[in-house]
């Protein structure tokens, strides 16, 4: 039988895909040289905003996000956490899991 | 009416309340998307009640403060994706209007608009489909209308009207949604928020139920159950600083049914108990009584027995918590009266998901549960939810059909380990036989069976094995094929499904008490879909 092999590159992609997508998150914290640079021009859908370490079996994701003021931070950053976990194990079949959110900051509304 | 102020917006909110309160679960059933979880309807229900709860806290005195105390009750309780979003409408809609006294429709479409700009911004990536799109329509409706309205109930009819359309087409953009086959969770919570908002302002919802209506609910839900607690009890306080929530939780103590609420400057309190004086020392240091009534329910509860002429089975008690999943009312109610804590519904062509499995399961109270999933198809999604279930002990017993459950259930005794009752369970579950009847839905060929649409079907144990037109002689028939086996048993029960009469079943049961006479034959109403007749041998 072959090898199924998933990187970490994929991992932080797609937790950064399904971050993206969560109700509250408005801005997402490159985590790489590129990254930052995409950034900068407007690209935030190419932007890699998580950090994938795997210990013991156990893969560990920090995300760096930016939430929308006037909303209730620790609600959002729970529904990261659900929304991120259900993707990845969904997706790829990694049980072991675990997802860590780091709100870098809260955009001021316009 | 073309004005909206204080007051209609108090109804309006507080009708949104109950109805969304009303149909939370069918919101909750939906839920698929983004994550599977089930509490869509229970999140939104939540946020909102803070809002509206903050609001009546505050008591108003103008449209300003009330828009405040629903914003920032609405921040403070906001629960999930849906309620976050929620919270974000409503915050867009009160700061369009902020410092109005009254708000004309031009304006009111204006801040549903900002309500739904307010949303957007709140994500990067907006997904179509979901309750942001509802929302869009509702605000682009009023937009359009907002001239040629004058009438707000007309008007929020139309955005209701609007609201369900485009909810309707939310499984066109969303193809999660199609997947499942369902609108969006959170759309429909909307729109249930939207219906109940103009049932408020028509005053068809105003209110909470009343604190009559609730004891009254709770006293029927009593009834007709053992008594627990004997002493119905109506206190009227006039203690000042009662806290009805705290008070709920202190009183949980003395018994059950408890309700607290605030009238002007009294607290009326009921509880179900066996020491009603208790309940009075208690209340009385905090302040006077004002009144006290106190009935014994034993009379009405006989009463209510005799009426109902049923006896009422009290379900063994058991160690462990019963989960079993069942179609039709007749087995429901089977199933009740035979102790299963919790029903999932579902069987043929309805498969709960293992979602609605775990759930059951969270409700449990006890540590170990007993899964009955009554049909092949749904063994493995039961047996996914008992693998989900981390904090406590699940065994999934493979019954294959709802009859044979029931000899399972039957079989649990209490004086016994958890594990011995699942030994001794399995044991029957392999000695029991099962016929079914029921009709094909299309053509096909079965193991040498030519099978047309229509064609009635009779299996055993689970395997077709033969066809006929006519049920009754289908049953008798693959008895008849089966004879010898059928001979070795000492009871058939026979459950006849919804499309069966009464009579036709216990003449049907007469001819088989004929062809074997030593065989004792039950016969009860099942209400089962597609099967005509499910019969287990013990």
């Amino acid at each position: 039988m072959g090898k199924i092999i998933v990187t970490k590159n994929a991992i932080a992609k797609l937790a950064t895909l399904s971050a993206m997508e969560c109700y509250g998150v408005v801005g997402l914290v490159p985590t790489t040289f590129t990254g930052k640079v995409l950034s900068l021009l407007g690209k935030a859908e190419l932007t890699k905003a998580a950090t994938v370490k795997i210990n013991n079996k156990k893969v560990i994701i920090d995300i760096y996000v930016v939430l929308q003021s006037g909303i209730k931070v620790s609600e959002v950053a729970n529904t990261i956490v659900s929304q991120v976990e259900y993707k990845i194990k969904k997706l790829t079949g990694i049980k072991d899991l675990e997802v860590n959110v780091i709100v870098v900051g809260v955009k001021r509304e316009v | 009416m073309n004005i909206l102020g204080l007051s209609e917006f108090q109804k309006m909110f507080q009708g949104a309340l109950t109805n969304l309160g009303n149909k939370k679960e069918i919101v909750n059933k939906l839920n698929v998307f983004p994550v599977p979880d089930g509490d869509t309807g229970s999140n939104m229900f939540l946020t909102l009640k803070t809002a509206v709860d903050e609001a009546k806290k505050r008591n108003p005195k103008d449209l300003k403060e009330f828009g405040k105390a629903i914003c920032e009750g609405a921040l403070i309780g906001g629960r999930g994706n849906s309620g976050v979003l929620l919270s974000q409408i409503l915050k867009g809609f009160f700061d369009s209007i902020d410092g109005k006294e009254e708000i004309t429709i031009p304006e009111f479409a204006e801040a549903l608009t900002e309500g739904s700009k307010t949303a957007y911004k709140a994500v990067i990536k907006p997904v179509e489909g979901t309750i942001l799109t509802v929302m869009n329509a509702i605000a682009k409706k009023a937009m359009l209308l907002r001239f040629e309205e004058n009438d707000f109930v007309h008007l929020l009819e139309e955005l209701y009207k609007e609201s369900e359309i485009v909810l309707k087409r939310t499984p066109e953009l969303l193809p999660v949604l199609k997947e499942a086959g369902v609108v969006d969770s959170g759309g429909q919570g909307l729109v249930f928020i939207v219906e109940g908002m103009l049932k408020g302002l028509k005053g068809e919802l105003t209110f909470e139920k009343t604190f009559e209506e609730e004891i009254e609910e709770m006293d029927k839900a009593t009834l007709g159950r053992k008594l627990e607690f004997k002493y119905d009890t109506v206190l009227l306080s006039s203690a000042k600083d009662l806290d009805p929530v705290k008070l709920q939780e202190e009183l949980s103590k003395f018994g059950d049914s408890i309700v607290v609420a605030k009238a002007g400057n009294l607290t009326k309190i009921h509880i179900h108990s066996n020491e009603p004086y208790e309940v009075m020392r208690y209340i009385m240091q905090f302040g006077d009584l004002k009144e006290a009534r106190i009935e014994n329910m034993q009379e009405e509860q006989e009463e209510f027995l005799q009426k109902n002429n049923e006896e009422i089975v009290q379900g063994i008690k058991k160690p462990f918590c019963i989960i079993a999943v069942s179609q039709g009312e007749g087995f429901d109610k089977i199933f009740l009266s035979l102790g299963v804590d919790f029903i999932v519904s579902g069987g043929q062509t309805m498969n709960p998901s293992i979602n609605d499995i775990y759930s059951a399961i969270q409700k449990c109270k006890k540590d170990e549960v007993v899964i009955l999933p009554n049909n092949s198809n749904i063994i493995l999604a039961a047996k996914e939810a008992a693998k989900l279930t981390k904090n406590k002990k699940v065994v999934v017993l493979e019954s294959k059909n709802m009859v044979q459950a029931v000899p399972v259930i039957l079989s649990f005794n209490p004086e016994e380990t958890f594990e011995e009752n699942i030994n001794r369970a399995k044991e029957i579950l392999k000695e029991i036989h099962s016929f079914a009847i029921t009709y094909s839905v299309r053509d096909t060929t079965f193991k040498g069976l030519n099978v047309k649409k229509g064609d009635i079907l009779g299996a055993m144990d689970g395997e077709i094995i033969i066809k006929g037109q006519d049920p009754d002689k289908v049953l008798l028939e693959l008895l008849r094929m089966n004879k010898e086996m059928v001979k070795d048993y000492e009871v058939m029960g026979i459950y006849y499904g919804k499309n069966v009469k009464k009579e036709h079943a216990e003449e049907i049961a007469k001819k088989i008490e004929e062809m074997f006479p030593d065989l004792e034959v039950d016969v009860t109403y099942g209400g089962q879909p597609f099967y005509y007749y499910l019969v287990s041998l013990e």
